[in-house]
């Protein structure tokens, strides 16, 4: 308790962090873990690499702290770091491959869709789809980066960063609808 | 709209989950910092180390090519002017063979008695500068020219040196093959001298004692002697400390011999005196 109440201020917390006081960079950690783990987690299917790559990620966090400006918030400062790690872990392991066949698809209907899926079946959904897909649908749809981003950071074209997406979303509209079958009891093969 | 709708609603679901990381995962961490830290640290002193190397190499060329100047300085290239050093000194003994023989005729005019007495009481003073008050004893009526003959001798002096250094820099065979030469023609020289003085004192007094003549020789052995120190490259320690020594038991000697005479001179004029 005492501790917490020392480190209120998360300035405060954060300078004492970058000076290498282990204490304050333990407290960061405890507080910001578990969500990078989710983070890094919605990337890399396995939770024990997902754990590996967000302590590494952290010791980039506490290795850099001296260069964050307050500008913005540490979590989000966190979170791009995390997610960095992530995708350079993804490319490390494996060669990720891009698909540039630009298709017409039909813009399947959503409307039938059950949105009430739990966190778990939604991440099972996503762990499905290839790293490309992936990779690109949580950038663009949870963390909410722009195509071009999306393109400087994995090195690809806007236009492919597009098609990804698209094939993404279709991808993952069709194992939506085919747990929704299996709910519902009605199975179309 | 709808797969923004459903988008939305993964995002909200995704951004609420947080997942407890593994027990150990802090240590783990922590551990890790700590490796990168003591990397840090060595590789800190690594760079020291080279950084201090580096000044240590700078300065050990630094104090080498500073010593190997030093030690070029102390050899001066003088192949050009040495030339021109040798003809001056060759001029420089031309005078002074000229002055000596002037100094010879100017002995005939002057007496006898005179050069005893100056001859007896003069100190005298090693090196070059004895060969001078040896004269100076003899030339007390011409002091300009004993003056001039003074500082002559100690340019000389001055060049031999000079010449001595870069003749046996250049070529000692050369330079040994030259002083041997220039050494006969000096003890011949003074020789010639002490005949011709002799002969003048048989001219002018009937009378020559054995005394005269060994002072005379014994002037001419200094001259000599003292010539081929200068004129020599290399002057040993021994042979200057021997010439000390000798000078300094001489003039213990001679005072001696003084004060031995002043006492028997006084015991003399006492007696003379009681007998009166």
């Amino acid at each position: 308790m005492k501790i917490i109440q020392f480190y209120k201020n998360e300035t405060q917390l954060i300078k004492k962090a970058a000076k290498q006081h282990r204490d304050a960079q333990q407290h960061l950690f405890d507080t910001h873990a578990p969500k990078m783990l989710s983070v890094c987690r919605q990337y890399i299917r396995d939770v024990h690499f997902a754990e590996e790559v967000m302590l590494s990620g952290f010791l980039k966090v506490f290795i850099n702290l001296h260069t964050f400006k307050f500008e913005g918030s540490f979590e989000g400062w966190i979170r791009r770091i995390m997610i960095r790690e992530a995708i350079s872990f993804l490319r490390k392991e494996k060669k990720v491959f891009f698909t540039e066949d630009i298709q017409t698809y039909k813009e399947a209907s959503w409307d039938h869709i059950n949105t009430e899926l739990e966190v778990e079946q939604i991440q099972e959904l996503i762990d499905e789809l290839s790293d490309g897909y992936r990779m690109v649908f949580v950038l663009y749809a949870i963390e909410g980066y722009k195509h071009q981003e999306i393109a400087s950071m994995l090195g690809i074209t806007e236009s492919t960063s597009k098609t990804q997406l698209f094939k993404a979303r279709k991808a993952l509209q069709h194992k939506v609808n085919q747990q929704n079958n299996i709910s519902n009891g009605t199975i179309k093969i | 709209m709808a797969p923004l709708k459903f988008e939305d609603s993964i995002k909200e679901k995704l951004e609420q989950r947080a997942i407890k990381p593994s027990k150990g995962s802090w240590e783990k961490l922590s551990n890790q910092m700590d490796m990168l830290e003591r990397k840090k640290r060595n590789s800190g002193t690594h760079w020291y180390v080279i950084a201090a190397s580096i000044v240590g190499v700078l300065i050990l060329t630094s104090v080498f090519f500073n010593n190997k100047n030093t030690s070029d300085s102390k050899y001066p290239q003088l192949v050009d002017t040495s030339n021109k050093e040798l003809e001056k000194i060759k001029n420089e003994e031309l005078l002074e063979n000229k002055n000596s023989k002037k100094i010879v005729s100017s002995e005939k005019t002057e007496g006898l008695e005179n050069k005893k007495k100056k001859l007896y009481h003069q100190p005298e003073v090693s090196g070059v500068n004895h060969v001078v008050s040896s004269k100076k004893h003899i030339l007390f009526n011409k002091h300009t020219n004993h003056e001039l003959m003074v500082d002559k001798l100690a340019v000389i002096e001055k060049k031999n040196s000079v010449f001595a250094e870069v003749a046996d820099s250049l070529n000692p065979a050369q330079e040994n093959h030259e002083t041997r030469i220039k050494g006969t023609l000096i003890s011949d020289k003074n020789i010639a001298n002490v005949v011709s003085q002799i002969k003048e004192l048989q001219k002018n007094d009937s009378t020559i004692t054995t005394n005269e003549i060994d002072q005379l020789l014994l002037k001419a052995q200094r001259q000599i002697t003292a010539r081929h120190t200068v004129k020599s490259n290399t002057i040993s320690a021994s042979a200057l400390l021997l010439d000390v020594e000798t000078e300094l038991d001489e003039t213990f000697k001679n005072r001696v011999f003084e004060a031995l005479k002043s006492g028997f001179q006084k015991v003399k004029t006492a007696v003379a005196e009681r007998e009166n």
